[in-house]
């Protein structure tokens, strides 16, 4: 706290305090590392310092312990020199320089502490103090604010200035939902501007006028929320003083304690610092340490956190007889033991396959691997699913059957090496947003872009960002517009024949080759169908191909298609035709939409696979588990989710345990999925909340949301990252004892006293997690597996020197249309996506303060559409598809082109999932949630309701 | 299961390799159905094709035989 007084002068020299001044231990080096490999000498306080060229003076500093005051400084952007606290003197200036904006040199002596650079900082704090609050008492900062410490560090007791022209009375702007911006705090040193441009890459505050009347500015003069801003919070994370602030630091004060757990929401996996008072947590705070995210967060990982303490989280296990009756709250005890003999009953009565499980990407690893292991071991059958067969299954296959393993080959960081970065059917400033301002950064840098996309995405065009070639093509054809742009290359020969001849099977090539080569493939004739014009195919062939290092990212447009799996091995193909695999900058990404899609794939919660992706029918893995598991398991692969629910409207499956997903509302033609939860005898429902699932369930057992409980999840890199229990589970059971317990029930022991002991046995059964531990996680943060005694730090990049399925297999991708079609009656395509506030069917994100930004599904049409049906912005309109009809407000936008229509599907009024169709990958059974033939009709206007 | 989707699964898994040369077209159908589909499905697609074989494709008709 300061002790600071307006008045008296007071002159005396005070040390230097060299003790760090870091809040709850978040060690900041003012300056971001440099990234060459020369290391320069040179003496700092007559210490002989080591460190990379390039780094500036204070860095050097700090990493060499010696800490200098600073403020307009911090390690996540560039140094801007403009308090000039950090001043040293050195023998190569003849002033005292920033020593934050001057990089070290060989042979340099840096002096850090003097009389006269003692006075010259203290001459800066007083200025800055004599124009701030004196409030430190009642600050919420206090405790946390580097000015706080600065004036401290710089020994300031006094301001001789009295009271003058100020700022302290200037308007704070309360707008923002999650924190607030206090101009009369602020000190102007543009941290949350480098933030907001440099690392968000949004571009949204300014320092708007001169002099005096300088000030931070959201936008256009506007207030935070009516602005740009995307509520990131990297300038909140930025500001050394209380100008911005967490509305909940100044609710509860700041934390007294901390520890890092991982993100719940998308699959990048972003690293959080939960900071905590007992059972308060009073915000998160995005690690620097998380290697996924470097610092770095989005709304939904920063802010969007207060749906775990929702006044709607069930604490206690509800029982029903049947689904028409009120709920019944009963013991842990009483539910267990009635859920444990309806599903004995059940297989009793109907046979051992008559039930199965549903696990959630939402789930720890250690959670999802033993719902599959009940399933396997205490049901004894092999029908445990995923709600990744609804989203990345597609991944899994192609990836599998080119490359050898269902897994993206890169980490992010990677893509900080990319030459061309190409997007198909993803948008990852919305849906993957600290991955998107990754790509930001090394478009900004110069890399190419190419995105192939119906819709405008944000990355087509936006702040200092604009893309090469977007091919704009017509929902359903991917296939075809990835089969011409290698028909392209192959024609032009602008293949890589090393890589071909030294990592790919030659016979595989051979027979893909004259495939490829067919005319039916050139960009002309794909060009018709795929409405796009076949120059721009044949341009972002040629870039993707001669561009230097390319790497694709790609999402659910992707995936969820009746062709999603044709579509991996298609990218798949042209990132080996090109040799754009097993090196930095390049590869091929699937990034998963939920935190712990990868995971609970890699846990075996497949029907045909055992964790580890190994086949149902493989001897030796499952004579290896049942030895271990002590059961007896099947080597036929069980049912996936859509044909559970077939089979339980044909009457042969009746009963499911779904832990943690929301099929009522998430899955495709959700008509047809009510109709066959209503036809089973047992429903048993873990979550957080009485979801649409939850009305056809006969038992109800309470979940923990991710504060509540130990686990892992591994991200979309294939990094696993701790999840830390920091409060306790408010329905005194964590998801993973739940499991357990019913497990008991059903007759199978589990006597795991902690997850920790989930993920050895996980490691011990599972070869690409051999060396996997909590210790090692403890200890490294995070790793990406394989993670075996060959690579016992982890896997960063696949594929390096052989495939995983040693000859890299090129697989004919025939381009087979959808049976989806649009015609006379259903004249357009709809296609659906996500927006950055809101997170899959809203389940979390509608319960928190996000829905500020996104209360509605919006259907978007192209103007021309619009007006020949009459729509204007707002309308409310018809959205009719074979299947079913919904209503929904719409507006006008050329950001989707003609013939298309699209929407987001996180709120459950608007009804889109129940309009799409039961269409499904021709693999995988994934839902083609992103081609429904749809009519669009004016209901009425905006004004009436 | 309802045969007319187990039959509309399985022909479009038969398209989705109809790039191959019949014979390994057919087999890799197989392999598929096989990896992924419960004997359950098998046996009801059989049972299908017994009464309804018309309603195959020809290629369909290779894979269903051998299964
Ligand atoms: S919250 Fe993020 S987007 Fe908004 S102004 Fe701050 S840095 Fe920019
Ligand atoms: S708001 Fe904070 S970070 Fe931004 S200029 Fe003011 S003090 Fe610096
Ligand atoms: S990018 Fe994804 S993982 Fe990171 S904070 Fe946002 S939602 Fe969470
Ligand atoms: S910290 Fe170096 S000039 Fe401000």
């Amino acid at each position: 706290m300061l002790n600071i007084e307006r008045g008296e002068n007071n002159n005396q020299f005070v040390e230097l305090n060299t003790e760090s001044v870091s809040y709850l231990g978040n060690m900041d080096y003012g300056t971001p590392e440099s990234t060459s490999d020369e290391i320069v000498s040179l003496v700092i306080d007559n210490k002989t310092v080591r460190t990379k060229a390039g780094n500036s003076i204070l860095r050097a500093c700090i990493e060499a312990g010696i800490h200098l005051p600073k403020l307009c400084a911090t390690d996540s952007v560039n140094a801007f020199g403009s308090c000039r606290l950090c001043i040293v003197t050195t023998n190569m200036h003849r002033k005292p320089v920033a020593s934050c904006h001057t990089l070290v040199a060989e042979g340099m002596e840096v002096v850090t502490q003097s009389n006269k650079l003692a006075k010259l900082r203290k001459g800066i704090m007083e200025l800055y103090i004599s124009d701030h609050p004196l409030d430190c008492l009642t600050c919420p900062a206090n405790g946390d604010c580097e000015l706080e410490d600065m004036a401290g560090v710089v020994g300031l007791r006094e301001v001789r200035y009295g009271e003058g022209e100020n700022h302290l009375k200037l308007k704070k702007d309360t707008s923002n939902p999650y924190f607030t911006y206090d101009a009369s705090k602020c000190i102007l040193c543009s941290r949350c501007v480098r933030a907001c441009d440099e690392v968000q890459g949004t571009f949204a505050l300014t320092i708007e006028k001169r002099g005096f009347d300088s000030k931070v500015s959201p936008s256009d003069h506007q207030s935070f929320i009516d602005s740009e801003c995307v509520s990131c919070g990297a300038c909140v994370q930025a500001c050394p003083t209380a100008s911005l602030m967490e509305k909940s630091v100044i609710e509860f004060g700041v934390a007294e304690d901390k520890k890092m757990t991982t993100c719940a929401y998308c699959g990048v996996g972003c690293s959080f610092w939960a900071e905590h008072k007992g059972e308060q947590v009073i915000r998160m705070t995005p690690a620097k340490q998380g290697k996924a995210n470097e610092g770095h967060s989005c709304v939904k990982g920063r802010f969007a956190w207060t749906y775990a303490t929702s006044e709607d989280r069930i604490t206690t296990p509800l029982i029903r007889d049947n689904i028409n009756d009120e709920w019944k709250p009963v013991s842990w005890d009483e539910a267990f033991t009635f859920a444990a003999n309806k599903f004995k009953e059940l297989q009793k009565k109907h046979g051992i396959d008559c039930i199965g499980s549903i696990t959630s990407s939402r789930c720890t690893n250690e959670e999802t691997y033993l719902i599959q292991k009940l399933t396997r071991a205490a049901m004894g059958n092999n029908n445990v699913d995923t709600c990744a067969r609804v989203c990345h299954s597609p991944t899994g296959y192609g990836l599998k059957k080119t490359f050898g393993t269902s897994a993206g080959t890169q980490n992010f960081k990677s893509v900080g090496e990319s030459d061309v970065v190409m997007f198909i059917g993803a948008n990852p400033t919305d849906a993957h947003p600290v991955f998107g301002s990754r790509v930001k950064q090394r478009l900004r840098q110069g890399a190419k872009l190419i995105v192939v996309d119906p819709r405008k995405i944000d990355l087509v065009q936006s702040a200092h960002i604009k893309a090469d070639h977007h091919i704009p093509l017509k929902p359903g054809t991917n296939v075809a517009i990835l089969n011409a742009m290698a028909h392209v290359i192959v024609k032009n020969n602008l293949q890589d024949q090393n890589f071909l001849e030294e990592r790919c099977d030659s016979q595989l090539y051979q027979n893909w080759l004259e495939f490829i080569k067919q005319s039916k493939n050139s960009p002309e004739a794909v060009a018709q169908y795929a409405q796009v014009d076949p120059q721009v195919i044949y341009d972002a062939a040629v870039l993707y191909a001669t561009g230097g290092k390319a790497a694709i990212y790609y999402g659910l447009g992707v995936t969820e298609h009746s062709q999603g799996s044709s579509t991996v091995m298609a990218i798949a193909n042209l990132a080996m035709l090109t040799g754009n695999i097993g090196k930095e900058g390049v590869g091929v990404n699937p990034l998963r939409g939920q935190n712990n899609v990868q995971g609970a794939c890699d846990m075996g919660s497949f029907p045909h696979e055992f964790p580890g992706y190994r086949h149902v029918s493989d001897d030796k893995t499952r004579t290896q588990l049942a030895k271990e598991w002590q059961a007896d398991l099947r080597s036929e692969p069980g049912l996936r989710l859509p044909n559970m629910f077939d089979a339980a409207i044909a009457g042969d499956f009746k009963g499911m345990y779904i832990h943690g997903e929301d099929p009522a509302q998430s899955d495709p033609n959700t008509l047809h999925v009510a109709e066959a939860l209503s036809a089973m005898e047992c429903v048993i429902v873990q979550d957080l909340f009485l979801n649409e699932t939850a009305k056809y369930a006969h038992v109800f057992f309470p979940g923990s949301s991710f504060l509540e409980k130990d686990g892992t999840f591994t991200n979309a890199e294939r990094r696993i990252s701790r999840v830390r229990k920091i409060t306790n589970p408010l329905a005194g059971m964590a998801d993973w004892e739940v499991t357990q317990a019913f497990s008991n029930a059903l007759g199978y022991p589990m006597n795991y006293s902690h997850p920790s002991e989930i993920m050895d046995e996980v490691a011990r059964l599972t070869p690409t997690f051999s060396n996997v531990s909590y210790q090692l996680l403890d200890e490294k943060t995070s790793v990406q597996w394989p993670c075996n005694d060959e690579n016992p730090d982890g896997t960063p990049l696949m594929h390096m020197d052989k495939f995983v399925i040693g000859k890299g297999q090129f697989m004919l991708t025939e381009y087979v249309p959808t049976l989806e079609k649009s015609g006379a009656k259903f004249p357009l395509l709809l296609t659906t996506g996500r927006i950055l506030s809101q997170y899959n069917v809203g389940t979390q994100t509608r319960r928190t303060e996000n829905s500020q930004w996104h209360n509605e599904d919006i259907l978007e049409i192209n103007p021309t559409d619009a007006e020949s049906r009459g729509i204007s912005d707002g309308d409310w309109i018809s959205l009719d598809s074979r299947v079913a009809k919904t209503k929904l407000r719409a507006i006008a936008t050329d950001r989707i082109p003609p013939g298309v229509v699209y929407t987001t599907f996180h709120h459950p009024d608007s009804g889109v999932n129940v309009i799409t169709t039961e269409l499904s990958d021709w693999a995988t059974n994934c839902p083609e949630y992103k081609v429904t033939a749809v009519q669009v009709n004016k209901l009425y206007e905006s004004s009436t309701t | 299961m309802e045969a007319n989707k187990l039959l509309l699964m399985a022909e479009n898994i038969c398209a989705n390799f109809s790039a191959y040369p019949e014979e390994q077209r057919t087999q890799q159908t197989i392999t598929h159905i096989e990896q992924f589909w419960t004997p359950a499905m098998r046996k009801d697609l059989k049972s299908d094709f017994s009464t309804n074989e018309q309603a195959y494709s020809p290629a369909l008709k290779l894979v269903v035989k051998k299964i």
